[in-house]
C-alpha cells in the first residue's frame, strides 16, 4: 500500500509579536526570519502515517511511506528528518511561488504527481495550514482524482490490502467507516499526535538519502476560482485593566465586588 | 564506592540500617507541629502535591509518567515571613528533620529532591514582595519568593534591569536563583548572580536570622556572602536578597550573528573578544548539531556565533564594531541577518504555556532533552568538547541530538553547555536517568575534571553530581566540608545536596 | 442574486443550523435584489412536519434521502438544481457544510470558500471574508465563478429563531433511489454525548494549559458547576485529553458569546481568542503578565488561578 503524506512547512506564527503583524503592498507578512516548522495538522498526518505503517505489518499489509511538499529549500531540514524516520519516498516539488491561497493549484500538482509519477493508494493531508486556513485542498484533490475523501480523521487502522478503518469526527459525534482504497484522508483534531524523533544513528544512516526534487514548472497548475483581494490585521482590543492586590484572595474579592456581582445578577 | 546512579532510596535504607539518621517524630506529629507554627492553611499534605514536591525537573520523565520513586515529604509548608521560616527551621533542627528550601520549583539538578523520609519542603513563594527599588543607590531588595520576571518587568517600566536573564526567568524566584549561583544569558556584561548580590538575609539551622548589609565593597574579613550564595539550601534558607540594578538602553542593542565551519575557530574568536577587554552582553558559540536545532533556517551544517552588545550608545556601538572586525578577519565566518538573531533571542526563555505541553509531548514521543554544563580555561576547552562529544556519541544509545554551545565567556576561559535529546527505549520511566542522562553526565563530568575544568558551571551540584564533589575540590574539599559541619551540625539542610549523603 | 440555503434535516443540531442560517440571511441577504429558498434534506418521514417549521425562507424543496452521505447529497443537489440558475449556495457551519460547499462548487464549476464571516454581493462577483493566519488576519476573497458555494463560520451571524412565514411553499422530491457511496463499505456513527452547547452559555469558565493536569481540570470543572458557570477548555487541554473534545472553545470547537467569560491559565493566542471574542466581558487570570490574553481581556489578574477561584467560590457561595 503506497501512502503519501502531503505536508507544508510554515513559519511559527506564535513567535511573532504585535509589531510584526504588518501587511505589505503585495499582501504579504514578513515571516522570513522565523524558523519554519511543520504545519500542525500535517505533523499529525505524518505521525498517523508512521503509526499506520507500524500497525500494517501485523496484519500482513506492506506499506511504503512517502512524504511530499511543494516548497523552496527551507523545507530541506524537515525532509531530512522524514528520511531519517524511514519515509521511503521524500519529495520536494520546488517552487518559490506564493501558494498560501491556491488550493486548486496545489491539488492539480498533487493529482498529476499521483497519476504520472508515483501511484498511491492513500493520500494524507492535514486539514488546513495555519496560514491559509483554506480547508479545501484535500477535497479538490479527491474531486480531481475521483476518489472518496474522509475529513476530520482522527485515527486510521489497517484492515487489508485494499481497506482501511477510519475514525473521524462528524458534526454529531464520531464516525467509524471501513473504506476502500484509493482514498484521500484529511487529518483533523487527532489527539496526541506529535511526530516521533529519529535517532542520531538513523539520521546518519537514512537522513542523507536523496530527496526527489521536481519543479512546479513541470506541472500544469489549475486556475483558482477565488482571488485574494485584501488582508486586514485583526486587532483585539479591550482595556486590560489589571486588578492589583497583595494576595490572590484580595484580588478575587475585588473582582467579585467591583466587576462580577452586578453582571452576574443581571443574567 | 557506590555508583552515582543507584536510586537514592537504596542509600537511605543503607543509612537507616546504620542508624545515621534518627527520626524522633512520626509523620503525623510533624504535620501537627507545623500546623501549630504556621497555621492550618500553610501546611499541605495533599498526595499529588507531596509527590510533585518530592522532585524537580531532573526527574521529570518519571514524574510525567506518574512514577515518584523518592520518599514523599511529610508536608509542604508555605511560609509568609522570615520569622515563620526561622520557627520552622528551628523546629526541624531540634527534631532532626530534613528541610528542603524551595521557591520557584524550576531546579534542574535534583536540588529539590526529598531523599530522606519525612522531609519538609519549605516553600517561600508566598514571600513575593518587591520590598524596595532604590534607583539612586542602584539596588533592589526583594523577598525570596519574588519572581525575577516580575522584578524585571517593574524595573523596565522605570528604565532599569537586573541584567539577570536565565532561561527559567518566567518561573524562577530570587531565593533559588541566589542559592544555586545561577547565571543569565547577559552575563558576559552583567555578570552572574554572585556579581549582582549586594546584601542578603538568611535563616540558619539554629533558627538564627542573619542580615548582611548593603555596601558597595568591603574588606572586613572574608566575603561571607559567598557562604550563602550557591549554598543550594545545604547551609541556610535565604529569605531576602538585594541585587544591583542597571540602566536599560534597549534602543542601543546591537545583534551580530555569523556561521562558521569549526568550533576551534569559534573558541579562538570568543577568546580574542574577551582577552581584548570587550564586554558584549551575549557571546555564544553553537556547534552544528545544537545550532541546527535553533538556526537551521540560515545555518545548515554550520557552527553559529552570536553576539549582542548593549548599554550606553558609544559603548554598544564600539563593542559591536570591534567584534565584527575581529570576526571578519576569519575567512570562514559568514555574516547572518541581525534580525534573525534578534528574533531568536526574544524567544529563548521558557514559555510557561509550552511547559504544560512538554508533558504531553514527552509521554507521546518518549523523547527527552537534558543538559550538562561545565567550564574550563581556553587552553583545554576545545579538547574537552571533542572528547565528550566523541565518547557520548560512541557509548550512549538512542540519541536523537547531541551538541553543545558556549554561552558564558570570561577572561581566562568559557563554559560548555552540552545538550542531548534521546528516545527512551525499552526502559521503565524510573530507569531512564540511569540509562541515559546520568550515563552521559558521567562521561562529561569525568572528562572535564580529568582535563582540569569544573563539572558544574551554573546549575549547581544538586544531588546527582555529589559523587564527584571530592574530585572537583581536591584538597579544598576541607573548606566545603567544614562549612557544612559548622552551620548544619544536625544534618537537616537539604541532605544529599552538594555533599553526598554517605559522606562523613 | 438567487441563493439557496442548504439544511441537513438528518442532523441532531438542525435547529442551531437553521437559526444560524436565518441570522446570516437576515444580515447579508435581505435586499430587494436577492431571492432565496431552502433545500432541506431529511430521511425520517416522522420528522417532516417539525422540520418544515425550521425553514428560514418562504419556500423550500424538501428532499427525501436514505441517509446523509456526501455522495448522496451531492447527486441529489445536482438533480434538484439541474434547471435552476442559483447563484449562491449557503451551507451551515460545521464539518459537513464545509465539505459540501467545496465539492458542490467543483462539480458545478463554481467557486467555494469555507468558514465565511461576511459577504458582499454584486452583479459580477461575490466578496467573502474569512480569517486566515491563525485568526490574526481577516482575508477578503473574490469568488469569481458562479455558483458561489460557501459555508458559514461559526458565530458569523447572530442566530435568529425562525419566524413562522404566512405561507410556506413546499416542493417535495424523493431521492431515496440514489445509491450509497460504493467506497464506504461500512459506517458506524457514535453520537456525541449531549452536553451543554457552549456557544449558548451566558456565564463561562474556561481553563487552559495553566491547569497543568487532568486532576486540576476536573477540579476547575467542579468549581464552574459550583458557581453556576459552564465549563470550557482551550485546545491544548482537549488535545491532551484532560477534558473531552466537546468542551473545546476556539476555532476548532465552540464559539462563545457569553455575558461573562472567566479565562483561567490560558495564554490566549489568536486561534483560541476567536472562541471568546464575541463575549461581553472577559476576565483573564494568569501568572504570566506577558500572556496575550492579558491585553485582550477587560479585566486581568496576574496570579495563580487556583487561589483566586478558591476565594471566588467562598464569596459566591455565602
Amino acid at each position: 500500500m503506497n501512502i503519501l503524506v502531503c505536508f507544508k512547512a510554515v513559519p511559527d506564527l506564535d513567535k511573532l509579536i504585535d509589531e510584526d503583524w504588518v501587511i505589505d503592498e503585495e499582501l504579504q507578512i514578513d515571516t522570513g526570519f522565523l524558523k519554519p516548522i511543520l504545519n500542525s495538522y500535517d505533523e499529525g498526518a505524518l505521525e498517523i502515517a508512521l503509526a499506520l505503517s507500524d500497525a500494517s505489518e501485523s496484519v500482513g499489509v506492506s506499506v511504503e511511506l512517502g512524504a511530499l511538499t511543494i516548497a523552496g529549500t527551507r523545507a530541506t531540514p524537515i525532509l531530512k528528518t522524514l528520511n531519517a524516520l524511514r519515509f521511503k519516498r521524500v519529495v520536494r516539488i520546488h517552487s518559490h511561488d506564493d501558494f498560501r491561497f491556491r488550493p486548486m493549484a496545489i491539488a492539480s500538482i498533487l493529482t498529476q504527481y499521483v497519476l504520472r509519477h508515483a501511484p498511491q493508494e492513500v493520500l494524507l493531508l492535514g486539514r488546513q495550514t495555519s496560514i491559509g486556513e483554506n480547508e479545501r485542498t484535500h477535497l479538490l484533490l479527491a474531486e480531481m482524482l475521483g476518489w472518496p475523501c474522509i475529513t476530520q480523521v482522527t485515527g486510521i487502522e489497517p484492515v487489508d490490502m485494499n481497506h482501511l478503518m477510519v475514525t473521524s469526527q462528524a458534526d454529531d459525534g464520531q464516525l467509524q467507516q471501513r473504506i476502500q482504497t484509493p482514498c484521500v484522508l484529511s487529518i483533523g483534531d487527532a489527539p496526541n499526535t506529535y511526530l516521533r524523533v529519529p535517532t542520531l544513528i538513523d539520521r546518519m544512516r537514512y537522513g542523507k538519502r536523496p530527496i526527489e526534487i521536481l519543479s512546479s514548472m513541470d506541472f500544469h497548475l489549475a486556475d483558482e476560482t477565488e482571488a485574494l483581494m485584501d488582508l486586514e490585521v485583526l486587532i483585539h482590543e479591550r482595556p486590560g485593566i489589571l486588578i492589583e492586590g497583595q494576595t490572590p484572595e484580595q484580588k478575587a474579592r475585588e473582582l467579585y465586588e467591583v466587576h462580577l456581582k452586578e453582571r452576574l445578577e443581571k443574567r | 564506592m557506590e555508583t552515582p546512579f543507584r536510586s537514592n532510596r537504596n542509600v537511605i535504607l543503607t543509612n537507616a540500617i546504620k542508624g545515621e539518621f534518627q527520626m524522633s517524630l512520626k509523620r503525623e506529629q510533624i504535620v501537627e507541629a507545623l500546623k501549630k507554627i504556621v497555621g492550618e492553611d500553610g501546611v499541605i499534605t495533599d498526595q499529588q502535591v507531596l509527590k510533585e514536591s518530592s522532585v524537580d525537573r531532573f526527574r521529570r520523565f518519571e514524574a510525567y509518567h506518574g512514577v515518584y520513586s523518592l520518599p514523599l515529604p511529610a508536608a509542604v509548608v508555605y511560609v509568609n515571613s522570615t520569622d515563620a521560616v526561622a520557627a520552622v527551621i528551628k523546629f526541624a533542627n531540634e527534631n532532626k528533620i530534613n528541610v528542603v528550601p524551595r521557591t520557584g520549583h524550576s531546579a534542574t539538578e535534583g536540588g529539590l529532591e526529598t531523599v530522606l523520609e519525612n522531609s519538609i519542603v519549605v516553600d517561600g513563594s508566598n514571600m513575593n514582595q518587591i520590598v524596595d527599588i532604590d534607583t539612586y543607590n542602584m539596588q533592589a531588595t526583594v523577598q525570596c519568593g519574588a519572581s525575577l520576571q516580575a522584578l524585571d518587568d517593574r524595573l523596565r517600566d522605570q528604565g532599569y534591569i537586573t541584567g539577570h536573564s536565565p532561561q527559567s526567568k518566567p518561573l524562577a524566584q530570587l531565593g533559588g536563583l541566589v542559592a544555586t549561583r545561577s547565571i543569565g544569558q547577559l552575563s558576559t556584561l552583567y555578570g552572574g548572580i554572585e556579581d549582582m548580590v549586594v546584601g542578603l538575609e538568611a535563616v540558619f539551622p539554629d533558627g538564627g536570622i542573619t542580615r548582611i548589609k548593603n555596601v558597595p565593597r568591603r574588606a572586613a574579613g572574608p566575603d561571607i556572602r559567598h557562604v550563602i550564595i550557591g549554598n543550594e539550601g545545604a547551609l541556610c534558607y535565604i529569605t531576602e536578597v538585594t541585587v544591583k540594578i542597571f540602566k536599560y538602553f534597549p534602543e542601543n542593542n546591537r545583534f551580530l550573528g555569523y556561521t562558521l565551519e569549526n568550533m576551534k575557530t569559534g573558541f579562538e574568536i570568543l577568546r580574542e573578544v574577551m582577552v581584548n577587554g570587550y564586554r558584549p552582553s551575549v557571546a555564544r558559540l553553537y556547534d552544528v548539531e545544537d545550532g541546527s536545532y535553533h538556526f537551521s533556517h540560515f545555518a545548515e551544517d554550520k557552527c553559529v556565533l552570536i553576539f549582542v552588545a548593549e548599554g550606553v550608545k558609544p559603548i554598544a556601538e564600539a563593542t559591536a564594531i570591534a567584534i565584527d572586525e575581529i570576526v571578519t578577519r576569519y575567512d570562514e565566518c559568514v555574516k547572518a541577518d541581525p534580525k534573525l538573531i534578534e528574533r531568536w533571542f526574544d524567544h529563548l526563555n521558557w514559555d510557561p504555556a509550552n511547559l504544560a505541553q512538554e508533558k504531553t509531548e514527552i509521554i507521546e514521543t518518549k523523547n527527552v532533552c537534558n543538559t550538562t554544563e561545565i567550564s574550563a580555561n581556553w587552553g583545554i576547552i576545545h579538547d574537552i568538547y571533542d572528547v565528550c562529544i566523541q565518547r557520548v556519541r560512541d557509548e550512549i544509545p538512542d540519541l536523537t541530538l547531541l551538541g553543545a554551545h558556549s554561552s558564558h565567556s570570561y577572561l581566562n576561559g568559557t563554559n560548555l553547555y552540552f545538550v542531548y535529546f534521546y528516545n527512551v527505549v525499552d526502559c521503565r520511566p524510573e530507569e531512564e536517568l540511569a540509562k541515559y542522562h546520568l550515563a552521559i553526565k558521567k562521561i562529561i563530568v569525568e572528562e572535564t575534571i580529568k582535563a582540569g575544568g569544573s563539572m558544574c558551571h551554573h546549575h549547581g551540584v544538586g544531588k546527582h553530581r555529589t559523587h564527584w564533589i571530592e574530585k572537583e575540590y581536591d584538597s579544598s574539599y576541607y573548606i566545603l566540608k567544614t562549612l557544612k559541619r559548622a552551620f548544619d551540625p544536625n544534618s537537616i539542610m537539604n541532605m544529599g545536596t552538594i555533599i553526598p549523603l554517605e559522606s562523613k | 442574486m438567487i441563493y439557496k440555503a442548504i439544511l441537513n434535516g438528518c442532523s441532531t443540531n438542525i435547529v442551531a443550523q437553521a437559526e444560524e442560517l436565518n441570522g446570516f440571511i437576515g444580515e447579508h441577504l435581505c435586499s430587494e435584489e436577492t431571492t432565496g429558498s431552502t433545500i432541506l434534506f431529511y430521511s425520517e418521514k416522522e420528522k417532516k412536519d417539525a422540520l418544515l417549521r425550521l425553514v428560514p425562507t418562504e419556500s423550500v424543496v424538501l428532499v427525501r434521502i436514505t441517509r446523509h452521505q456526501s455522495e448522496i447529497i451531492l447527486e441529489a443537489l445536482k438533480a434538484v438544481e439541474q434547471r435552476e440558475m442559483t447563484h449562491l449556495y449557503l451551507f451551515p457551519s460545521g464539518f459537513t457544510g464545509s465539505e459540501m460547499a467545496v465539492r458542490l462548487a467543483f462539480r458545478m464549476n463554481g467557486s467555494s470558500l469555507v468558514q465565511v464571516k461576511q459577504i458582499e454581493c454584486s452583479d459580477q462577483h461575490l466578496l467573502a471574508k474569512k480569517t486566515v493566519y491563525a485568526n490574526h488576519v481577516l482575508g477578503t476573497f473574490k469568488l469569481m465563478k458562479k455558483p458561489y458555494c460557501i459555508s458559514l463560520a461559526k458565530g458569523s451571524a447572530v442566530s435568529q429563531p425562525i419566524a413562522k412565514p404566512d405561507k410556506l411553499i413546499v416542493t417535495e422530491v424523493d431521492m431515496t433511489h440514489l445509491p450509497e457511496d460504493p467506497f464506504i463499505k461500512e459506517s458506524t456513527s457514535i453520537p456525541r454525548k449531549p452536553a451543554t452547547d457552549l456557544a449558548k452559555a451566558k456565564f463561562l469558565l474556561i481553563g487552559g494549559n495553566g491547569m497543568k493536569n487532568k486532576a486540576n481540570t476536573y477540579r476547575l470543572k467542579q468549581i464552574a458547576e459550583t458557581i453556576g458557570a459552564d465549563f470550557g477548555v482551550s485546545r491544548p487541554v482537549a488535545m491532551s485529553a484532560w477534558a473531552p473534545m466537546h468542551r473545546l472553545i476556539g476555532i476548532s470547537g465552540a464559539m462563545a458569546r457569553a455575558d461573562v467569560c472567566i479565562v483561567a491559565g490560558v495564554s490566549g493566542a489568536a486561534a483560541f481568542y476567536a472562541g471568546i471574542e464575541k463575549s461581553k466581558f472577559i476576565v483573564a487570570i494568569n501568572t504570566d503578565a506577558q500572556a496575550p490574553i492579558i491585553k485582550t481581556a477587560d479585566i486581568a489578574i496576574i496570579d495563580d488561578y487556583q487561589a483566586v477561584m478558591d476565594e471566588l467560590i467562598k464569596i459566591m457561595t455565602i
